[in-house]
């Protein structure tokens, strides 16, 4: 009986191994789709350009007012022009993107670290707790997000930075903490988790250890999805002029001096890069995002 | 269905209340009132006199007082005065309302119109070139912000090319009720509304692409061509059938993704509606109009989803039981 | 004095209608059962699919809350205990589950899989760890050089012996087997069936073994319960439930199980027949108003029947 057991075809163990890691397979796709390839390469160069040269800037000469130089067009010394003040587009556009950027990612991974515990808990341990928690989610799907953000932001004592990222956090986890719940509801109810269970592991280990590695696929797409939006929305708030405080300049700023008829008409060069660039980055994370997002599900997989 | 839709609204009632007290401890918590405000610019305010205003108007009453108040005067359709305008809430909104509601449904309109044909024919005619093109205009659409894409569109068709007004719902200078009056209204409606529909077209292209693909290979379209049904009858009387119902239940979250488009829009169109009135308000610290506004407006998301869901439970009905 | 002893265990679910969703009813999944095992033995547990096999077992393990009863697992009460106490009791009660695919974890490594239990309640050094991993590998029949690999490497029947490995690593005194071949083909059940003989006798193991397929129970148990809508029908050792069943509905069961040899099939398909007939005709007999099972009765010192 053993003999025979022993003799059915195993996995030999020192064939090359192949990857198997989420990290790895979505890496693959995006290697095989040369458009997303191309967007990541592009992305990396505008982030390594804007972290790069923002080093070597001065903000404070960026930021300084010069009057003998308002409103000029491109030119060798200006190579994007200034604006109103006699400041330097292009540096203001660097400081800008790095600005939009890290505002972006941070509140990204504040929504992503929020949304991912409460989804997590809510999805695993199912019953009461989950019905609360879906009631308070419930309730921020009905609130005017836009409005209250500004309101937040017009009302908030000594207004910073930090509120900034806390207060555009405390509305937009809940579609996260959805998504999270949906999918850790399906996998509680895999064996693999009662298994976990009656071997004694804990549940937050169970939670942290087995259920977590299974989603990270799905929190990798939303995580990057949520990113361009992100940099959509504190740029938009930033135009608005309900965004981030007039020390820290973001790429909104640049697209809001267009709310001014006579910049938006005749001088592109103020408005226009910005919203490029804008443009371009949203582009270049979404594409990525896609791409990964088939990586995820794989029967849409590439190769 | 009739219990679903009552029980749906009885789970919006303690939401509406949470918000109603949510919203006037953000009203109370605003920095600096209007009438504050004045005492710098308006000669003839002394404190004095400012602090009577403020008695008579009830500023100095407990929170829960001012509340009560405040419910009772919403329930009456009395949103407050007007601190900077002088007029009551109710008709300061009712005069920009049209023309959001206007607005609103051009966007929507323009949006089917756009989304409807082209899922259509990216989901009957997969891998096509027009499909690829559609592929590509959704990536495009879906990843550009509402804001710059407004502001790309006004720069080139209003400034670069002139083709469209750049400010403004109606020129001031026709008359009011002539044919050129409506002329100029649509005139001006058409820029704003086409760039908010651009952008908002993308879920239902996806989801009626998807959805038409999906069906394509059910059986009982497999068994429709089996029997001989030409190929355009498969598509328009079997497959597009079970596919575009489910698009009537986006109204709702359309309305709701609308509210927060609109205010964007107005402020870029210059155009004089309820998103504008609460950029304006809120700078001029108005705060009776932003709470009327943002009210309003959770009100509006609040029967959006509402919409939503009843037209969803409607079509489908394995929703209901949840 | 019994090793295991299920007495009086029921697990109702609640049925919520009406607008306001109170509780109208109930599903009786496990509708009051009691029964016992010895050690070593094992005992199976029969019955159609949403008989509330699963669930008994499940119930017993501390997966499933009951609504009332009790577990005595060495004359101690599980339902009653807190969770530290019931851990600890944990090591000694483990389970087999019915699908080999989602009971392993496909992120975790065969070692992090069958180590898992060693590192709740063990402390052991890596190497220690990796030793005892490979015996009970070993012990599996399976290479213990495989450590490295991912479940989805393996095939249906490994993976269910990495999946006993894993259970058995605590060195448990009682598993519950929850369908543990019915997701295998044919040709790998009986392998995976005699493998678990074989590792009864070496650990000392009493199995509690919940099957829908009579065949198999009829080669792996000692004694069986029948089980219908919640409750028993019939309790008898291997031979009293095969050689004389008693309820119709057992009957039944029994008669269903397919015979090879194709000069019998005259015969049962006639015995089929009369049992037919016979559970048509007699349904009252073995039924109460309400279509429930009546209490067990002994008609032997090891066979329990529910009849009138």
């Amino acid at each position: 009986m053993k003999a025979e057991l022993t003799d059915q075809k195993q996995p030999k163990v020192k064939k090359q191994k192949k990857q198997h890691g989420v990290l790895s397979i979505m890496w693959r796709e995006i290697v095989k789709d040369k458009l997303a390839l191309g967007a990541l390469i592009l992305l990396g160069l505008i982030l390594i350009i804007v972290y790069g040269v923002s080093l070597l800037l001065d903000q404070d000469k960026i930021v300084t007012v010069d009057f003998l130089s308002i409103y000029s067009p491109p030119s060798a010394e200006h190579w994007l022009g200034t604006d109103y003040g006699g400041r330097d587009i292009l540096g203001q556009l660097i400081i800008g993107a790095k600005n939009s950027f890290t505002i972006g990612l941070c509140i990204t991974l504040l929504t992503g670290l929020i949304g991912l515990t409460v989804g997590l808990i809510a999805g695993y341990f199912g019953g009461r707790t989950d019905n609360i928690i879906m009631r308070i989610i419930d309730f921020f799907l009905i609130l005017p997000t836009l409005m209250l953000i500004i309101v937040f932001v017009t009302i908030a004592p000594k207004y910073n930075v930090f509120y900034f990222i806390l207060i555009m956090s405390l509305f937009l986890w809940t579609g996260k903490a959805r998504l999270i719940r949906s999918k850790t509801l399906a996998e509680r109810e895999l064996d693999y988790v009662s298994a976990s269970k009656t071997l004694g592991t804990p549940d937050w280990k169970i939670i942290i250890r087995e259920v977590l590695p299974n989603l990270s696929s799905i929190i990798i797409v939303n995580l990057t999805l949520n990113l361009a939006g992100n940099i959509g929305i504190e740029s938009g708030l930033t135009y608005l002029g309900f965004g981030l405080p007039e020390s820290t300049p973001s790429l909104g700023t640049l697209v809001s001096y267009a709310t001014n008829p006579d910049v938006l008409e005749n001088k592109w060069w103020i408005w226009l890069p910005a919203s490029l660039l804008i443009l371009v980055m949203m582009l270049c994370i979404n594409y990525i995002g896609q791409a990964l997002k088939r990586a995820a599900d794989a029967r849409q997989r590439l190769g | 269905m009739l219990k679903f839709i009552l029980r749906r609204i009885l789970v919006m009632i303690p939401q509406l209340f949470i918000l109603s007290i949510l919203i006037f401890l953000l009203a109370k918590a605003m920095p600096g009132d209007a009438l504050t405000g004045q005492l710098a610019s308006n000669p003839k305010m002394d404190a004095q006199t400012l602090h009577e205003l403020k008695q008579k108007l009830g500023m100095y009453d407990p929170y829960y007082v001012q509340y009560a108040r405040w419910i009772k005067g919403l329930l009456h359709g009395n949103l407050g005065m007007s601190i900077i305008h002088q007029t009551p809430v109710t008709s300061l909104i009712a005069g920009k309302m049209w023309n959001t509601v206007l607005l609103g449904a051009a966007v929507l309109i323009l949006s089917y119109l756009i989304a409807i044909p082209l899922g259509i024919i990216g989901g009957r005619w997969t891998d096509t070139w027009a499909d690829k093109m559609i592929v590509g205009y959704n990536y495009l659409t879906y990843a550009t912000p509402l804001f710059i894409f407004a502001l790309l569109m006004l720069f080139i068709f209003g400034f670069v090319l002139g083709w469209f007004p750049t400010s403004g719902s109606v020129d001031i200078r026709v008359e009011n009720g002539t044919f050129a009056y409506y002329m100029s209204k649509l005139n001006h409606l058409i820029l704003p509304a086409l760039s908010g529909a651009i952008v908002s077209t993308t879920v239902t292209i996806q989801y009626l692409r998807n959805e038409i693909i999906d069906t394509k290979i059910k059986d009982f379209v497999k068994t429709a061509r089996a029997k001989g049904v030409s190929e355009s009858k498969v598509y328009t009387r079997h497959i597009f059938r079970n596919s575009l119902l489910p698009i009537a239940a986006f109204l709702g979250y359309d309305i709701v993704s609308l509210i927060g488009g609109s205010v964007f829009l107005e402020s870029i169109y210059g155009y004089p509606g309820i998103g504008q009135l609460f950029l304006t308000s809120i700078m001029q610290r108005d705060f009776s109009v932003v709470t009327a506004l943002v009210m309003i407006s959770g009100l509006a998301t609040l029967i959006g989803t509402l919409l939503s869901d009843i037209i969803l439970s409607a079509v489908d009905p394995r929703i209901r039981i949840e | 004095m019994a090793f295991l002893k299920v007495n009086n265990l029921k697990v109702y679910y609640p049925i919520r209608g009406g607008f306001f969703r109170r509780v109208v009813a109930h599903v009786k999944a496990v509708d009051d059962i009691s029964f016992e095992l010895n050690q070593g033995e094992t005992y199976g547990l029969v019955g159609e699919s949403g008989c509330g096999k699963t669930t008994t077992g499940r119930t017993i393990m501390g997966l499933i809350k009951a609504t009332s009863g009790e577990v005595l697992f060495e004359n101690q009460d599980l339902l009653k205990m807190n969770r530290r106490d019931f851990n600890q009791h944990r090591k000694d009660i483990q389970m087999i589950f019915q699908d080999p695919y989602s009971s392993l974890n496909p992120r975790k490594r065969v070692l992090d899989i069958v180590a898992e239990p060693l590192r709740n309640f063990e402390r052991l050094s890596p190497a220690e760890e990796k030793k005892k991993v490979q015996f009970y590998l070993e012990k599996v029949g399976l290479n213990p050089e495989a450590i490295y690999n991912y479940p989805h490497e393996f095939s249906g029947g490994q993976r269910q012996r990495i999946g006993i490995a894993r259970a058995l690593t605590l060195k448990p005194k009682l598993i519950i087997a929850d369908e543990p071949v019915s997701a295998l083909d044919v040709s790998v059940q009986a392998q995976v069936l005699n493998f678990m003989q074989d590792i009864q006798k070496e650990f000392n193991l009493t199995y509690l073994f919940i099957s829908h397929d009579l065949g198999i129970i009829q080669h792996m148990c000692d004694r069986i319960g029948i089980m219908y809508r919640g409750q028993f029908v019939e309790e008898g050792t291997s031979r009293d439930i095969y050689t004389n069943p008693q309820h119709i509905y057992t009957k039944r069961l029994i008669s269903a199980i397919p015979d090879i040899n194709p000069e019998n099939r005259e015969n049962q398909m006639k015995l089929r027949q009369e049992i037919n007939s016979e559970y048509k005709n007699s349904y009252d007999k073995y039924f109460n108003a309400e279509g429930k099972v009546y209490n067990l009765k002994p008609i032997s010192d090891t066979h329990l029947v529910a009849l009138p």
